[in-house]
């Protein structure tokens, strides 16, 4: 079965690589967001299995993002997986006390990535 | 015949012829009338009897009226018998009369009085001799006979005379009686006692004149001779009194003529009695300048008026000054004043001691009163000049630094112009030996100059002369042996150079260089302690000072405005109080790193946070200094600093590194995830230069992500903000994780893990420790060659556990074993690239390791190869020196 994966990332270039390596390495469908609000949109239209989901981002953060698909019904049940350079222990603790699935960090292995969002959300198909 | 007698014949005749005529009436009656012519012898038998009767009556009334004339002149005479008795019986004077042999005759009672005999033992039964001493008879003998030189040896000196006794009738028959001299001589009592007498010898002589005997009156002496003794002496004691009197003692008669000076009056005035006796005038015994002192006394006692303890300062004849206390005083008699007595008693010395006294207290209370020491000198030399009649003082001050003299202080008296001479001192600055108070400085010794008119080396003789000053004196001001200043007085008055004064205000300048010293030390003490507050108060961080008790003793500006107090508000409470706010509910328990730190009474440091006054908190790091005096701790010092700034910077650093290493992964996230697809293949195959290019451009930017992780590991670590969880954890459990995740590296290089495990418990942070392990394995895989075998061992040791790590590869250079700890640093500079290390894995080990209060450090393998050995504590415990190196950020 087709996994379909929202990636919402400011960054141009972490969108393409990690988009290549779902794509390549697993096979997913990938669709992008390069910002929160963009991101909320997309999911929201097209309902995607989960969200890989830069923390630092301008004007709309990603926890700041995470609340708005949390409290929108729509996206509330998608699972969200935090993706971040930031490794402190202390932001992660935060992170993960959102309700987040999972925290992951950059920079990721590119042929190991799938697999890992596979483990955490329990999708042994792939 | 006495009259007794003659009485008694007179009675018996009478008697007899009255009987007989009663025998004739009888014969008459009894022959009656036939009478005679019967018997004519009848007739001449009444004729005789009527004749013997007549004669019988004829004889007794004759021998009656003899008897009667007798007894009369007998009765008279026994009436001057009785009264010569009684006289002699009641003189008092002893009476001894003698005869010529010596025999005694005559013992009155007052004689048997004072020699103890009886008359009756005496009489007729002693001679003369037995009355005197030994040899007193013929001493006295001796003496009458001198005196009697010149007067010729009566002839009527008897014969019979007894030889003892010779001289004295001598003497008696030499002189009529009435010109008899009495002389001294003893008596010698009964007991053999002797006593003196003074004895008046007369001469018994017979109806014919010669010399029958003699009489000696004696009068006992022995208390006249012992109230003139008494005399004598009291005249001797009172005598011996004025002569040897200390005291200067004259009387004169009221014109004032000298009538008796005592010894010591003479020797003051140099003159003798007979030099004396010539004056005219009280008065005129003084020196000039003291006469009219003199006379006013000598008028004022003349008149009645007692003088008592009048002060008096003369010049004696030997010139020197005397002060005296005069006293006068007049004898009158109801004519008029008789004598006037005059006492001098010298007080010099007494007066110059009470000065020397009166001065040193002065000047210790002028030194224990003033606070400045210029007002304290000041008064000093007004002391010093009231005292000892001086018209000016000068104080100089020794500059040792420049070797001169200045002048310092001086004090003058009011009324006559001292300026010029003031006005010059002032102007002057002398080197040792210059002048007068150069030459004190030199000598070290007071000097006089009874004239600075005219001395030449006085080089301000003309302002002296100029205001009058006549001599002079200085003194030097000594601390030990060394002059500080130079004390120096002048009189307007010529004076005599007197040494004991030197003496004095010698001693008075001891007191005054320990005032001038100690006076430079509180100013040096009050100089250094305000250096201290200034440093103190312009530290930035806040010092406090604290007590045996924990109380606050010593506040710095600095720590007062951090904690937001006033140094009053502070000072006295507890520190802890102050500092932890307890009155805002902050409780402290024994864990307070502060209270600890004040309790224990170490040497410590550490971390805390302090209040303001407000409640509102900051973080502190401390470090507490116990003070120690004489071995016993007497109180602390606490210093401290609010790192919220540190914090802050900390934080900002926190920020900036998180930030940065943010920014860094970003792009890395890119480039490791593009080479990593393109290495896979997975896009498509590439040719094999292209794979090797990409197989290291992969390599190398996961090498930068690992350093960005390890750059940002250590520096929190370091910083404090990566704060270990401890957990008791068996080791061996870690170390079987590190070498399961090192196995698959191990395998490919073909190096063989073994494992040497005791069982160990330890306080750790598992991951962590799991980080250090995993990197000492690495590094001993990386380093061994093929086929070797990597150890690792768990050993119990002595407080905790030892891990070791042992490789067989190329090993470590001695000198190199402690700095491969340090940042950065590998054994050979191409090992980095070599085995992709980023250099600061050992020094994150180090730092994980400290914070659990263990130690990690390099071996040699005999042999080939290196040990890693790590010892951990039992307990993990950050000390003191843990915490610092760690915030202090020492590896």
């Amino acid at each position: 079965m087709q996994r379909r994966v929202l990636i919402i990332d400011d960054e141009e270039d972490i969108r393409a690589v990690a988009a290549m390596s779902l794509e390549t390495v697993a096979g997913w469908e990938v669709m992008m967001a390069g910002s929160g609000a963009a991101g909320i949109a997309r999911a929201q239209e097209q309902l995607p299995d989960a969200i890989l989901l830069d923390v630092m981002m301008p004007v709309m953060d990603g926890p700041t993002t995470f609340r708005e698909l949390r409290a929108n019904s729509k996206t509330a049940h998608i699972p969200v997986i935090l993706l971040t350079a930031k490794v402190q222990a202390a932001d992660q603790k935060r992170f993960s006390d959102l309700g987040v699935a999972a925290v992951m960090f950059k920079p990721f292995d590119p042929l190991a990535l799938a697999g890992d969002i596979a483990e955490v959300l329990g999708w042994n198909d792939k | 015949m006495t009259g007794y007698t003659q009485t008694r014949i007179a009675t018996w005749a009478f008697s007899t012829a009255l009987a007989l005529s009663l025998a004739g009436v009888l014969v008459l009656a009894r022959f009656g009338s036939s009478p005679v012519d019967a018997h004519p012898w009848l007739f001449w038998f009444a004729a005789f009897w009527t004749f013997a009767q007549m004669l019988l009556i004829v004889v007794a009334l004759s021998t009656f009226r003899h008897a009667l004339r007798q007894g009369q002149a007998e009765r008279q005479l026994q009436r001057v018998a009785r009264l010569h008795r009684s006289i002699l019986d009641s003189a008092g004077p002893v009476m001894i009369a003698c005869d010529l042999g010596g025999h005694i005759s005559l013992f009155n009672p007052a004689a048997e009085r004072m020699l103890g005999y009886r008359a009756s033992e005496v009489l007729g039964k002693l001679t003369a001799r037995d009355l005197y001493p030994e040899g007193e008879m013929a001493r006295v003998g001796e003496q009458l006979v001198a005196s009697m030189t010149g007067t010729r040896i009566p002839p009527d000196v008897p014969w019979n005379t007894a030889e003892p006794l010779l001289p004295f009738i001598q003497y008696v028959a030499s002189f009529p009686a009435s010109r008899v001299r009495g002389f001294e001589m003893r008596y010698r009592r009964r007991d053999g006692s002797t006593f003196p007498t003074m004895v008046y010898l007369s001469a018994v002589r017979s109806g014919a004149g010669s010399i029958e005997g003699l009489v000696s009156v004696a009068v006992d002496i022995t208390a006249t001779r012992r109230a003139e003794h008494a005399l004598r002496e009291s005249e001797e004691r009172y005598r011996d009194l004025f002569e040897n009197s200390a005291e200067m003692i004259a009387t004169l008669s009221p014109r004032g003529r000298y009538l008796y000076v005592n010894p010591a009056w003479q020797t003051l005035f140099g003159m003798d009695s007979a030099q004396f006796e010539s004056l005219i005038g009280f008065e005129s015994a003084f020196p000039p300048e003291a006469q009219a002192e003199a006379a006013a006394l000598f008028h004022k006692a003349l008149h009645g008026v007692r003088v008592e303890r009048h002060p008096l300062r003369l010049q004696n004849s030997a010139g020197e000054t005397v002060e005296v206390e005069a006293s006068l005083s007049c004898r009158r008699e109801e004519a008029g004043p008789v004598s006037v007595r005059c006492t001098f008693r010298e007080v010099t010395q007494q007066n110059r001691r009470e000065r020397r006294l009166r001065i040193q207290l002065i000047v210790s209370q002028i030194i224990a009163e003033t606070t400045s020491m210029d007002e304290g000198l000041t008064r000093v030399l007004e002391a010093l000049c009231g005292t000892f009649s001086c018209d000016i003082a000068v104080l100089w001050r020794v500059d040792e630094a420049q070797h001169v003299v200045r002048p310092r202080v001086s004090w003058h008296v009011r009324g006559r112009s001292s300026e010029d001479f003031l006005r010059e001192t002032r102007a002057q600055v002398f080197t040792r030996g210059e002048e007068l108070p150069g030459m004190v400085w030199s000598l070290g010794k007071p000097c006089w100059i009874a004239d600075v008119r005219q001395d030449p080396a006085f080089i301000r003789r003309t302002s002296a002369r100029l205001n009058g000053f006549i001599s002079g004196w200085a003194v030097p001001v000594r601390v030990g042996n060394q002059v500080i200043a130079i004390v120096e007085c002048f009189s307007r008055q010529p004076t005599r150079e007197d040494p004991e004064l030197l003496a004095t205000v010698e001693t008075v300048c001891g007191s005054l260089g320990q005032f001038m010293a100690r006076a430079g030390q509180e100013a040096r003490v009050r100089e250094l302690d305000r250096q201290k507050a200034i440093i103190l108060n312009s530290v930035a961080d806040g010092i406090i000072g604290v007590d045996s008790a924990g109380h606050i003793d010593f506040v710095n500006s600095a720590a007062a405005r951090m904690i937001e107090r006033t140094e009053s508000e502070l000072i006295g409470h507890s520190v802890h109080e102050m500092l932890h706010s307890v009155a805002f509910g902050h409780n402290c328990d024994v864990t307070c790193p502060t209270r600890q730190a004040i309790e224990i009474g170490e040497s410590t440091a550490g971390q805390d946070v302090y209040y303001h006054s407000d409640g509102r908190s900051f973080p502190v790091e401390f470090s507490l200094m116990p003070m120690i005096e004489e071995g016993a701790p007497v109180g602390s010092v606490l210093s401290f600093r609010d790192i919220s700034q540190r914090y802050a910077l900390d934080h900002m650093k926190d920020e900036f590194i998180s930030t940065v290493s943010h920014e860094l992964r970003t792009p890395l996230t890119s480039i490791r995830g593009a080479l990593g697809l393109l290495s896979s293949g997975l896009l498509g195959a590439v040719n094999e230069k292209a794979a090797n290019l990409l197989r290291i451009a992969l390599a190398n930017s996961e090498r930068l992500v690992r350093l960005i992780n390890d750059i940002l590991d250590l520096e929190r670590m370091q910083s404090g903000r990566a704060p270990l969880a401890f957990r008791r954890i068996a080791l061996e459990d870690v170390a079987r994780q590190a070498i399961e995740a090192m196995q698959p590296v191990a395998d490919s290089g073909n190096i063989h893990l073994v494992s040497d495990f005791e069982s160990v418990i330890v306080e750790a942070d598992a991951d962590r420790l799991l980080q250090v392990m995993t990197n000492l394995l690495s590094n001993a895989v990386k380093f061994s060659p093929a086929h070797s075998v990597v150890r690792v061992a768990i050993a119990s040791a002595p407080g905790g556990a030892l891990l070791s790590v042992i490789d067989q590869g190329r090993g470590i250079p001695s000198d190199k074993l402690e700095s491969i700890f340090d940042r950065f640093q590998q054994v050979d500079a191409s090992d980095s690239r070599q085995k992709g290390g980023t250099g600061l894995g050992l020094a994150i080990c180090r730092s994980i390791v400290q914070q659990h209060g263990g130690r990690i450090w390099a071996e040699q393998n005999r042999g080939r190869g290196s040990i890693f050995r790590l010892f951990l504590p039992e307990r993990a415990s950050i000390s003191a020196s843990g915490a610092e190196e760690a915030v202090a950020g020492h590896p």
